[in-house]
């Protein structure tokens, strides 16, 4: 619980230095598509304007979850389509043989060799793949020369990605890519939809950078590759190109976690963006960016921006140089940093500091995050968790009978608009919550008394019947996965008495949990969807267990994470020494069966504050009573006389 | 036996609460000075047993003038939106004393209440926004609790903070 934190920060490389970086690998590794000068110049480098996309275009639209769902609709709904990643899988091992012409009259023709060599080193080099989490080297094996034809043996997977290429330009020249006898290679058989996600496959392949993790999609509109395939002379496939690129980029990943690990920067600059409307998806696609280059473009104010306003939670540089905004509104910075609240550089500019970043992720607020409150007597309560959650998700049924009785309520509360985990993307679906709404006690929206009491449930068989209507769930493991719970309780008086003999009531405990769950599809068991949760039980003695539930109380809200348990560093708080000190706890002490190590330590703070002992002395009292609070406080109370002084905290 | 019925239970519970949520958070956001006035008097008890309890993102606070004190002087602006709320009768304390109105059968329960939402710290719109939850047993104002009760004019507030546990979650 407490040496937690503190983890250190790699210093993020400044993205400008990236950028020149993968620029230059682009124009070494690119000789093909870099030999544009002529072509390109009468046109300009526009995706909007000059590809025919109206400003604030319709066709893509503004709501982005949308966009992309659509997007991806287009490029799947032709059925028989071979996925991306599915291409590779099935083909078998053999080799074969492929013939390659016209590279002979190349710039490099003069090379020893006739430029065979160098031919053979840009193939491997453009049919292997680096984006996504099929990485794959492709390796020629073998190659004869004969006059002007190249052949060469190669893997029919690898095949697949040299046909591809057929007709690219090298060295100046296009060169021709066939097989050489046996069926047709499978790139003639793609469907029109196939290749279009392989060539934009292509084209995001080409402009990443594995070294940088930088995916450079600036000056689009120059690109020969799209220009050939007049991705931008429609309207219709302009709108829907960046989008598609997108999905295409998704589908080659097997795990977001992969996607976001290998693309931390994009260049959108010099694309004519006069807004984000039409490259907006890009949130979807990276929402953890943390470089984004967006200079050079035509943004002339902040709401051009608006639709990525609260995203990009991890953006750490942006660059918006070069754009209108900065003669129209030359105040823009100030209105733009708080959107995002990791950024550190604006324009090369430091925004931020390091330190900043840290002080406003821990607010400002004179109640730092502590470690549990957990006062518990003779483990009641703790058994009583443990027991509950291991039921819950078994056994609801059975769990009723054991600690609810005819008098037990329970009720359970939505709150749909709760803040979300920052640190994930996670999107909301259509129906997101419809397996609770109809019974969420949730009084800002439950208005009339006979819904409110409907939606009150009394009694073991209600709260079973009530209980068996919730989706079934798996929660994280109390001791193994402990820092995803927040576990507090303590001693509450006036709980009715179970026996009626005490009207005003008796002590019971207040137990309030703040966690999660996984959310189990009914028909395959399978976690679907990960949710947040608060709970608050009062428990009063009695019934067949010797604890009985009064009143457990759930709220179910959007998963929210479980950073915010984390204690914070309170070393400048008043006990110093007592958070130094329960660190020479770290080492785990022997404990009997249903005592934590966390609940071990509230023991001992709590032994210690109660009788001014050090927090060694409460431990080794502790530990001499098999970690019973009330016989350790009575071991102390019958050795105080006999304990050395230093067993004591000196104050002053 | 017990004068109320069911739906007196829910009514007077419920309506007890969101009166409670709506004046609390009020005080929290605006009325700082005011905020002793919602707790029990501190009452010293054994090992932990001392009233009102307040657990503040794990920090134990026995007294709602100490706690007033923090809000006051160290507390930044801040904006407490409750977003669900839900109220439970803890104690009904079904046997009032024979000859006891209905008005006053109505304040001899204990109630919980539980509250999930955001708050926004710092400064308006702008600020970090953080999740909170929320839980609080209420006893009514009277005598009895220690308290001073609302007297024969039945002024101030009806029901009183007992327990107190409120956390960060988000």
């Amino acid at each position: 619980m407490v040496a937690r934190g503190g983890g250190t920060k790699k210093a993020a490389r400044g993205p400008a230095s990236q950028r020149r970086a993968a620029r230059k690998a682009d124009r070494d590794g690119d000789i093909g598509m870099s030999v544009d000068g002529g072509v390109t110049k009468g046109r300009s480098n526009r995706v909007g304007k000059s590809s025919g996309i109206p400003k604030g275009s319709k066709a893509s639209g503004s709501q982005p979850s949308r966009i992309s769902a659509s997007a991806k609709r287009e490029i799947l709904k032709h059925t028989g389509d071979l996925s991306m990643r599915d291409t590779r899988t099935s083909a078998p091992k053999s080799q074969i043989r492929l013939r390659i012409t016209g590279w002979e009259k190349s710039k490099a023709a003069t090379n020893p060799d006739g430029g065979v060599s160098s031919l053979i080193k840009w193939l491997e080099k453009k049919a292997s793949t680096k984006l996504g989490s099929r990485k794959r080297t492709v390796k020629i094996q073998k190659s004869q020369v004969e006059g002007t034809e190249l052949t060469i043996n190669v893997t029919s997977e690898d095949s697949r990605a040299l046909l591809r290429m057929n007709g690219y330009e090298w060295a100046g020249t296009n060169i021709t890519i066939e097989q050489v006898g046996g069926p047709v290679g499978a790139g003639s058989t793609s469907t029109e939809a196939e290749k279009i996600k392989a060539m934009l496959r292509g084209v995001l392949e080409r402009r990443y950078n594995l070294d940088d993790k930088f995916l450079d999609l600036s000056g689009l509109g120059q690109d020969e590759e799209l220009k050939a395939q007049a991705m931008f002379d429609k309207k219709s496939t302009a709108s829907k190109f960046f989008p598609a690129m997108m999905a295409v980029l998704e589908n080659s990943f097997d795990t977001p976690a992969e996607k976001d690990a290998a693309i931390l920067s994009v260049s959108l600059a010099n694309n004519g963006l006069v807004d984000v409307t039409i490259v907006t998806s890009l949130s979807q696609t990276l929402p953890k960016l943390q470089n984004l280059d967006l200079s050079n473009n035509k943004i002339e104010n902040l709401s051009a921006l608006h639709p990525w306003r609260r995203r990009f939670y991890h953006l750490k540089h942006l660059i918006l140089s070069n754009n209108p905004i900065e003669q129209r509104e030359p105040n823009y910075p100030a209105e733009i940093v708080p959107w995002y609240p990791n950024l550190r550089m604006l324009n090369n500019v430091q925004v931020r500091t390091e330190e900043e970043i840290a002080a406003k992720s821990k607010v400002n607020m004179p109640f730092p995050i502590r470690s549990p409150a957990f006062q518990d007597e003779g483990g009641i309560a703790e058994n009583f968790v443990r027991t509950l959650f291991a039921g819950y998700d078994t056994d609801r049924a059975a769990l009723a009978a054991h600690y609810y009785d005819a008098k037990s309520e329970f009720s359970y509360a939505l709150n749909t608009q709760a803040p979300r985990d920052p640190a994930t993307s996670e999107t909301t679906e259509k129906q997101e919550w419809d397996n609770y709404i109809k019974n969420s006690r949730n009084l800002k929206k439950i208005s009339h008394l006979p819904a409110r009491q409907n939606r009150l449930y009394r009694g073991t068989a209600a709260v079973a019947d009530i209980f068996s209507k919730l989706p079934k769930t798996r929660h994280p493991d109390l001791a193994s996965e402990a820092r995803k719970w927040m576990i507090e309780a303590h001693i509450q008086p006036g709980v009715p008495d179970a026996n009626g003999q005490y009207p005003i009531g008796v002590d019971g405990f207040m137990i309030v949990i703040h966690g999660e769950y996984d959310e189990l599809d009914d028909s395959t068991g399978q976690a679907k969807k990960k949710r947040s949760f608060d709970r608050t039980f009062i428990v009063g003695p009695g019934g067949s267990a010797g604890v009985r539930v009064v009143s457990d109380m759930l709220n179910v809200r959007s998963y929210g994470g479980a950073q915010a348990f984390e204690p914070e560093n309170i070393e400048a708080l008043s006990d110093a020494t007592a958070t130094q000190n329960i660190q020479q706890l770290d080492a785990p002490p022997q404990l009997p069966a249903g005592v934590t190590l966390e609940i071990a330590e509230q023991m001992v703070i709590q032994l210690a504050k109660q009788t001014g002992m050090t927090l060694e002395y409460a431990k080794l009292c502790l530990e001499q009573t098999q970690w019973n609070y009330e016989q350790g406080m009575a071991a102390f109370e019958s050795n105080k006389a006999s304990l050395p002084p230093t067993a004591f905290i000196t104050t002053g | 036996m017990s004068t109320l019925t069911e739906t007196d239970f829910t009514r007077v519970s419920t309506e007890a609460g969101e009166e409670f949520i709506d004046s609390y958070y009020t005080a929290l956001n605006g009325a700082r000075h005011t905020i002793n006035s919602f707790y029990v008097p501190p009452l010293a008890g054994a090992s932990g047993r001392s009233l009102p309890h307040i657990s503040y993102n794990g920090e134990i606070i026995n007294d709602g003038a100490a706690l007033q004190q923090r809000f006051e002087q160290q507390m930044p602006w801040s904006h407490y939106e409750p977003q669900s709320v839900n109220v439970h009768v803890m104690n009904p304390t079904a046997a009032p004393p024979a000859g006891t109105t209905k008005k006053d059968a109505e304040r001899t329960m204990s109630l919980i209440v539980q509250v999930s939402g955001y708050v926004r710290l710092g400064e308006r719109n702008k600020g970090p926004q953080r999740g909170f939850a929320e839980s609080f047993v209420l006893v009514p104002n009277r005598e009895e609790v220690g308290a001073k009760g609302t007297g024969k004019q039945d002024v101030g507030r009806k029901w009183l903070v007992q327990s107190q546990n409120f956390r960060f979650v988000v």
